[in-house]
């Protein structure tokens, strides 16, 4: 079998970037200036995935200031104070829903930088799912949970549908659904959620990549869902753990590319490691892909860590 | 009135002082002599000379600016006081400058645009040399007040920095990726707590500290590894005669550190954030008072420990009236039930405010302290 690569999530700015926004923030340069320095940087990015040899493609989120900064444009949302993002060393703005949400025109597609992505057909987009905003948000409206995910994957699926770009996947990061877990009756708005991004596009690929993996018990429930591949974080919590607990797929993602070290994992134990994660599983592919958002390392190291993806790309087992 | 309860102290940092500006023009001079004169210092033509040309000395400068800050803190009337960290451009790049086996390998983001220096171990840490003793030497012979000196722990030089020495020597050894990463994190947070941090205590110690600040808000980042957090504390601070205080600071729960901070029998104190967590409403209630919720909880926990409460947020220039600071200490000595284990600062560092705000901040922390020291 032939191993495929791809790289999801935040990915960290360039210098470059980091000085364009800067001096956008002081006003020394203007939004079309700034659209530049991004464009700029994300076909750096996808120049550099295509030559890893990556099955999907994607613009870096650069416009993301965290996983769920777009949605607070949705209406009824706002940002709130900084929250630490997990165990990690990096803050995410905390949205604070003080109204029904509601699309009140595009968002995710004004955070993709679609001319980039546009001219490549193996483009990709990672959003976060509903859940993981409902777990992670003040919610200080509504009186059930299963009302704020419906109003919001509703606004997401209508900020998808508008989306002039044509993507081979959607990658779905559900970070707190690993971290926290999933309750059965959040389980069935997430399956719903998921199906209305697979009928979004025919031959979509849906891919669910889960991260800061503490209780690898809830993935029993992910052989009912109805998604294409299921990406798993396995640098944060106990790997053995969470092999144990893998469901019945047919199609994986590894998440062995660890962004919490600037240690650079040599091909040959990646190679085992995996040989061992498949050795007792009947697979019809297998990807590996960073264990959470390249973000969370300088961009230097980020962009060793892609280069150990160039290694295992295409590689046979 | 006892004067020996709520004593106040600073967690650390005030913003660096503009004199450390690379380049200043005459006009800030000419406030920067004020502002001296102001503290009360009088002999000021040598700074003013130094500021003149002031590329030359920058040492003599970082003296001046500790200097200004001793004498804030004076003028304010903490009790306990140090320098506001001046010569420290930031509590983990400085260190890292006096520890061998660290390379900066570049900058993460923290949040938005906002980005930090991340260094990766590549060989044991080893300390060149102590890195606070000689900034405790100046402040003991500039003031006559209690002095606490903050240092940077342990356990947070390891969470903060890439482990990529200690991570490729346990790779493959344990067959399980988990715990080879414990491992690893375990072993360069002891080794930095007995060939860094320790002997940086002993030169204080030796030199005349006795009451020291262990600053690690890492310390409940991961709740796996309060363990290692604890151990690294043991290490550093074991058969040291000293006062020990360790500030940690927002943190999603700080009751995961019980029960193993009671096994850090060095430790007296625990320096905690809490006004960041509280309402402005006056009152003793549980419910204006929510923000010090954990105070139940850790009176459950031990009766020894004292805590070091804060009372101010040092995230907002709004100066919190007397009043309200009067009401959390008064609420917190209401759960203690002893005053003497209470003593009075700010959440955290003030580093990201002005020193005006500081100031105006601490003044009302005093006052405040002085208040409720009627009141019980």
């Amino acid at each position: 079998m032939r191993l495929k690569t791809f790289v999801s999530g935040l990915m960290p700015r360039s210098k470059e970037l980091r000085r364009a926004l800067r001096s956008y923030q002081k006003g020394n340069i203007d939004a079309a200036t700034l659209e530049k320095s991004y464009i700029e940087e994300a076909e750096k990015y996808i120049s550099i995935q295509k030559d890893a040899g990556c099955e999907f493609i994607q613009d870096g989120m650069l416009k993301w200031q965290d996983l769920l900064r777009p949605l607070c444009n949705y209406g009824g949302v706002k940002e709130g104070t900084l929250i630490r993002w997990f165990e990690t060393n990096f803050f995410y703005r905390m949205p604070i829903v003080e109204d029904k949400i509601t699309y009140k025109g595009p968002v995710i597609s004004n955070h993709v930088i679609t001319s980039s992505l546009k001219k490549d057909s193996k483009s990709s987009l990672t959003i976060p799912d509903p859940i993981t905003f409902a777990i992670l948000c003040e919610n200080r409206y509504y009186n059930k949970i299963s009302e704020l995910v419906s109003d919001l994957s509703n606004a997401m699926i209508r900020d998808l549908e508008i989306l002039d770009l044509d993507v081979k996947a959607i990658i779905i990061h559900s970070p707190a659904i690993g971290y926290f877990g999933i309750e059965n009756e959040d389980m069935n708005l997430f399956a719903d959620f998921l199906k209305q991004v697979g009928s979004l596009k025919k031959g979509i690929k849906v891919i669910v990549h889960l991260s800061f993996i503490k209780n690898p018990r809830i993935l029993n429930s992910f052989s009912k869902l109805e998604l294409d591949t299921l990406s798993l974080d396995l640098c944060y919590g106990n790997r053995l753990e969470i092999l144990k607990y893998i469901p019945d797929v047919s199609s994986l993602s590894l998440g062995l590319i660890d962004v919490s070290t600037s240690f650079i994992e040599d091909k040959e134990y990646l190679i085992f490691e995996i040989n061992r994660i498949l050795s007792s599983r009947n697979l019809r592919e297998v990807y590996v892909t960073n264990s959470t958002d390249l973000d969370l390392l300088p961009y230097e190291v980020a962009l060793q860590k892609i280069n150990i993806l160039k290694e295992l790309s295409n590689y046979e087992l | 009135m006892n004067s020996e309860y709520f004593l106040t102290q600073e967690i650390g940092s005030l913003s660096r002082h503009k004199m450390l500006k690379d380049e200043l023009d005459e006009k800030e001079i000419e406030e920067i002599i004020a502002e001296g004169k102001e503290l009360g210092l009088v002999d000021l033509d040598e700074l003013k000379r130094i500021l003149r040309n002031n590329k030359e000395n920058k040492s003599k400068i970082e003296e001046y600016s500790s200097l200004f800050a001793i004498k804030l803190f004076e003028k304010v009337g903490l009790d306990i006081i140090f320098n506001g960290e001046q010569p420290r451009k930031e509590m983990y790049h400085y260190p890292l400058q006096f520890i061998e086996g660290f390379r900066f390998v570049g900058e993460a983001r923290v949040f938005d645009n906002q980005y930090f220096p991340k260094a990766e171990v590549f060989e044991p840490p080893r300390l060149r040399e102590p890195y606070h003793t000689r900034e405790f030497i100046f402040v003991k012979s500039n003031t006559k007040k209690r002095i606490k000196v903050p240092i940077t722990g342990a356990y947070t030089l390891a969470d903060w920095s890439y482990n990529s020495y200690y991570q490729k020597k346990w790779i493959g050894k344990l067959n399980d990726y988990f715990k080879e990463k414990y491992e690893a994190k375990r072993e360069l947070a002891i080794e930095l707590a007995k060939h860094v941090i320790r002997p940086n205590l002993i030169s204080l110690v030796e030199n005349g500290a006795d009451y020291i600040q262990i600053d690690e808000p890492a310390a409940t980042t991961v709740p796996e590894e309060i363990p290692i957090f604890i151990e690294s504390l043991i290490e550093s601070t074991k058969g040291i005669n000293c006062k020990f205080s360790v500030h940690i600071c927002f943190s999603r729960d700080y009751r995961i550190l019980f029960p193993h901070i009671l096994e850090a029998k060095n430790i007296s104190q625990l320096a905690l954030e809490m006004a960041n967590r509280d309402t402005l409403e006056r009152g003793l209630d549980d419910e204006s008072r929510k923000g010090y919720s954990f105070l139940k909880f850790f009176n459950e926990q031990t009766q020894e420990l004292e805590i070091g409460l804060g009372v101010v947020d040092v995230h907002t220039d709004f100066i919190e009236p007397v009043d309200l600071v009067r009401d959390r200490i008064l609420f917190a000595s209401k759960i203690l039930k002893d005053p003497s284990r209470i003593y009075v600062n700010p959440d955290c560092g003030l580093r990201t405010r002005t020193w005006k705000v500081a100031k105006a901040k601490l003044e009302s922390m005093v006052r405040a302290a002085k208040e409720a020291r009627k009141l019980v």
